[in-house]
């Protein structure tokens, strides 16, 4: 199931996946890392973190 | 005992093939959903038939009995098998009196719960399904792997080597067409041949005394018009009060099943042909357990027509073998271990708990969440396995107490990173089989707020 999210995100072109499930996102970026892919997730509070800081 | 996830990963092994097993079902579903849509009343046609079944089982047994009364005024032969043994016994008996050693039987599920094929065989009786499907995964010595397309784990070249091989068909041919045709003439003899008649039923009215059996391919009305005997093998659960709520079922059955707006034959049984018999069994087979078990009874509600499996995230990418029961998908993770909760244990863990089920299930029944109870349940009866229960207990221990999860979380930030990646990654963390762990962060987020707030 993370694989085929994996590929409906990589065939929309995106480059980030974001989200707030921590559990969600901590599998897709398990399986992004260990393969390798170019994508990358970030929790909704990290965005919100970049955006206070710049 | 093999769990569900060792066979799903065997399944999911043949990746080309497990993408189109799962890209097939979610076919079958988006065509439920055109059909769903195209009614404006669908939700109240689900409210309906939830409360229709809800009250049938509430006072099954007085239905049952009105069926009984009315189905003898119509001449139908009733019988009564407490569990499978007893209906197996029933059916060879019917058979064996009259002599007949060829049956035809259209698709029934009751039938392979009750595993009624190979015991005629073993009494020398020979059986033929009918339905296309059926006939495909008898022919390969397998059960269905779905309850309404039961050769849906296999590709038209697969059916062409095993037609091929078993009804002479052109060696490489796969088109489907001629595939059909071959099968068709194939069975057309088995039907000509047949002395009896075995069919599911679908729905059986109490106040007609009379049933109702749906079919795509005709089959279960060749093999009723033809043969003098007919036998319908029924489970308690199939029993509607009055006629007239077959408008709300029959309009729910197909659309969720296939997306037809309804079966292309639904055929009314009210008693036998002139000249011949006509016997329904009804059998209980554990179900009478399963009304007792208030959480669990709405089960009981299924009209099997397959949308759970079609949906479901996991069943599309584990296939119906994975289950290991007659009845796979979400719905057969709630009957299976309802049935044996050590044997089938591991069934309700077979879910995401997304809930999609619940949103197609035309009854609807609470699928995700009854699975959820059935998981507190096996953990309560100490079914689920130690190292489970382990992990669950020292995990609830801190995560109920903030210092304990404080020391827990430094002590993995600091130790992780310095440790030989044999060992993280060794045979106890299963997680990390097909997946990277995170970069250790160097501070934790409640570090990071008594910063910034100071």
């Amino acid at each position: 199931m993370g694989r085929d999210r994996i590929a409906d995100h990589e065939k929309a072109g995106a480059e980030i996946i974001a989200g707030f499930d921590t559990s969600c996102l901590m599998h897709l970026d398990g399986l992004i890392r260990r393969q390798n892919k170019p994508l990358r997730v970030m929790h909704v509070a990290e965005i919100l973190e970049g955006a206070r800081l710049s | 005992m093999i769990g569900h996830a060792e066979k799903a990963a065997t399944f999911a092994a043949n990746e080309d093939r497990a993408h189109w097993h799962d890209q097939a079902l979610w076919f079958v579903r988006l065509k439920r959903d055109r059909q769903a849509e195209s009614i404006p009343e669908w939700e109240g046609l689900r409210e309906a038939a939830a409360a229709i079944k809800a009250h049938t089982l509430s006072r099954i047994a007085d239905y049952m009995e009105e069926f009984e009364r009315n189905a003898k005024t119509n001449g139908i032969q009733v019988h009564w098998a407490r569990d499978d043994a007893e209906h197996n016994a029933i059916v060879h008996r019917i058979l064996a009196d009259r002599g007949i050693t060829r049956l035809v039987k259209s698709k029934s599920m009751l039938t392979e719960e009750c595993h009624l094929n190979p015991y005629l065989e073993a009494h020398g009786i020979e059986v033929t399904d009918t339905d296309l499907g059926e006939r495909i995964v008898q022919l390969r010595h397998e059960p269905p792997s779905h309850i309404v397309l039961p050769a849906i784990h296999l590709k038209k070249e697969d059916i062409g080597d095993l037609f091929h091989k078993e009804l002479g068909t052109t060696e490489g041919a796969s088109d489907p067409k001629y595939l059909t045709e071959a099968a068709r003439s194939h069975l057309r003899q088995k039907f000509m041949a047949a002395q009896a008649g075995l069919t599911g039923v679908n729905f059986a009215i109490a106040e007609t005394g009379g049933f109702v059996v749906c079919t795509n391919e005709g089959n279960a009305d060749m093999g009723t018009s033809l043969p003098p005997v007919h036998i319908a093998c029924m489970g308690i659960e199939k029993i509607v009060p009055r006629t007239k709520d077959l408008a709300i079922f029959l309009r729910l059955l197909a659309r969720s099943a296939t997306g037809q707006p309804v079966t292309t034959y639904t055929t009314h049984f009210h008693g036998p042909m002139r000249g011949g018999e006509l016997h329904v069994v009804i059998v209980d087979n554990g179900r009478s357990a399963i009304l007792g078990q208030e959480t669990f009874r709405r089960s009981l509600s299924c009209i099997r027509c397959g949308a759970c499996m079609n949906t479901c995230p996991v069943f599309r990418r584990s296939g119906g073998y994975s289950y290991g029961y007659t009845v796979p998908g979400p719905i057969g993770s709630l009957l299976a271990p309802l049935r044996d909760a050590r044997k089938f244990g591991s069934l309700p863990f077979a879910s995401s708990l997304c809930g999609s089920c619940s949103d197609v299930c035309p009854v609807k029944i609470d699928l995700h969440h009854e699975l959820y109870a059935f998981r507190q349940e096996l953990a309560r009866k100490k079914v689920v396995p130690l190292y489970k229960r382990l992990g669950m207990a020292v995990m609830s221990a801190v995560l109920a107490r903030p210092w304990a999860y404080q020391i827990a979380g430094g002590l993995m930030r600091s130790i992780l990173p310095r440790l030989p990646r044999a060992f993280v990654y060794g045979p106890w963390n299963a997680w990390g089989r097909q997946r990277e762990l995170p970069p250790m962060p160097r501070q934790s987020f409640r570090d990071l707020i008594k910063k910034e707030s100071k």
